[in-house]
């Protein structure tokens, strides 16, 4: 929500001038009373009143109070999300963390599950697997109307071995994630518009997934249990692995009415898959992998931006039997 | 942050060779890629006939063995449903199949008896707060 564009402000005090008039409450990633630390942590919002003696832009010398009015930390436009997840947050702010420092089986909003026996000595492995992919879509009514999507959505993977896909929704129940190659995408959240992005100006300049691991176990096994992308597509690199955060796309050829039909069309530009591996030799384990995907847009002007955020839980069992072990 | 716990590295306390409770050593890095790793050598098994080896390969594994960045022991009570005299192989040869067939039937449930215990989510916490990890 962007910040009043007139009358009084203030920089920290919560009384008076209301949640929408204090510039602390409206910068992230910061508290601080004080206005140059906040400006030092602003993005750059040029299009307040200039400080006497500068020019109106919030992140340099001078800082002036009323460079704030109107500004606008994260690229918020309108969004939905199809499968709206209550165990997750749609909120724009990225250091969202729902189910804090504990993500279970009753709190995770994705949830993978399978319990598998083995014999023999050799070295056996078993992973859980989900597709994300994202995707910029256009459709035209008769009835009137265009309407444009910037898409992120996810599908179990054709080579995933959990029994369970699972993507919790409102009421608590779950959708069944299956493998279909040309469709059954969940929505994970989609920016969605009717005008903005007939204009470069309403479009986003990338959109990206992180993985932000919260842990990472394994009761026996010799590698134990890890978390990988794969298969990445869409001219992206990963940057860092998935071990901090993994950043799945930045689209290219992102256009202006970028559609081929009036029927619609989907354009997928970034593609990769979740793979949650454990292995054991002679042993049995218990491995899982908990964390958040994050689904991020940037827009250059905004700070980046969260359209979801949900937590991740990946429960991998395998129960050795023994035999065949010299 | 990747945790790791079980036969390998912890204790057992056995009362008249039975397994009465064990002393779990869980082990706590920050990221996976600081875990300490080893070359094992595994073997290639004979499709048609899987108790054969074909010979082995070198893998590049975590060795869980190393002392990690955090360590915490907690001892867990062994339910008198779940005792048994069988004992872990600690990958030694030759293995005992009917010994290694009675202790994996009831390894699972020790895990989950273990993951329940509040001794495990306290030891979590402190490692996260002395790990700095999230």
């Amino acid at each position: 929500m962007a910040m009043k564009t007139s009358g009084n402000l203030s920089i920290q005090t919560a009384t008076g001038p209301g949640t929408d008039g204090e510039i602390n409450t409206n910068v992230s990633g910061v508290n601080s009373g004080s206005l140059v630390t906040l400006g030092q942590n602003s993005v750059a919002y040029t299009g307040g009143t200039a400080p006497p003696g500068g020019s109106a832009n919030t992140s340099v010398a001078p800082y002036g109070m009323r460079e704030y009015y109107g500004y606008v930390e994260y690229f918020d436009q309108p969004h939905n999300t199809h499968v709206v997840i209550p165990r997750a947050d749609d909120g724009p702010d990225p250091s969202a963390r729902p189910g804090g420092t504990s993500i279970t089986v009753n709190n995770a909003g994705i949830y993978m599950w399978q319990n598998h026996s083995y014999a023999g000595g050799g070295f056996a492995a078993r992973s859980n697997r989900f597709d994300m992919r994202a995707y910029f879509s256009y459709s035209f009514s008769y009835l009137g109307g265009e309407t444009y999507r910037a898409v992120f959505a996810i599908r179990k993977n054709t080579y995933s071995q959990a029994s369970d896909h699972r993507l919790y929704n409102t009421s608590n129940s779950y959708l069944d994630l299956d493998y279909d190659p040309y469709s059954n995408y969940a929505n994970m959240g989609a920016i969605i518009s009717n005008t903005t992005f007939t204009t470069t100006s309403g479009m986003p300049d990338s959109l990206y997934v992180r993985w932000i691991p919260l842990s990472v176990s394994a009761t026996g096994g010799i590698s134990g249990s890890t978390v990988t992308s794969t298969s990445v597509s869409g001219g992206i690199t990963p940057g860092g692995g998935w071990g901090e955060a993994m950043t799945m796309g930045t689209p290219t050829g992102f256009s202006v009415h970028d559609h081929a039909g009036y029927f619609g069309t989907n354009n997928v530009f970034a593609s990769c898959t979740f793979v949650h591996t454990a292995t054991a030799e002679c042993n049995s384990t218990s491995a899982t992998a908990t964390g958040w995907l994050q689904f991020m847009v940037r827009k250059s002007g905004f700070a980046d931006t969260a359209i979801c955020t949900v937590p991740v839980y990946s429960f991998i069992r395998m129960t050795w039997t023994g035999a065949y072990c010299f | 942050m990747f945790i790791h716990f079980g036969p390998d590295t912890w204790t057992e306390n056995r009362t008249d060779d039975e397994l009465r409770s064990i002393d779990v050593l869980m082990k706590f890095w920050k990221h996976d890629d600081t875990i300490p790793q080893k070359i094992k050598h595994t073997h290639l098994w004979n499709e048609d006939d899987p108790g054969a080896s074909t010979g082995t390969t070198a893998i590049e594994v975590n060795d869980f063995s190393q002392t990690a960045s955090f360590e915490k022991t907690f001892t867990w009570t062994v339910p008198e449903n779940l005792r048994t005299t069988a004992t872990y192989h600690h990958h030694q040869h030759p293995h005992d199949v009917e010994n290694d067939q009675a202790y994996f039937a009831l390894l699972d449930d020790w895990i989950d008896g273990i993951v329940a215990d509040t001794q495990y989510e306290e030891a979590i916490q402190e490692a996260r707060q002395e790990l700095g990890a999230l």
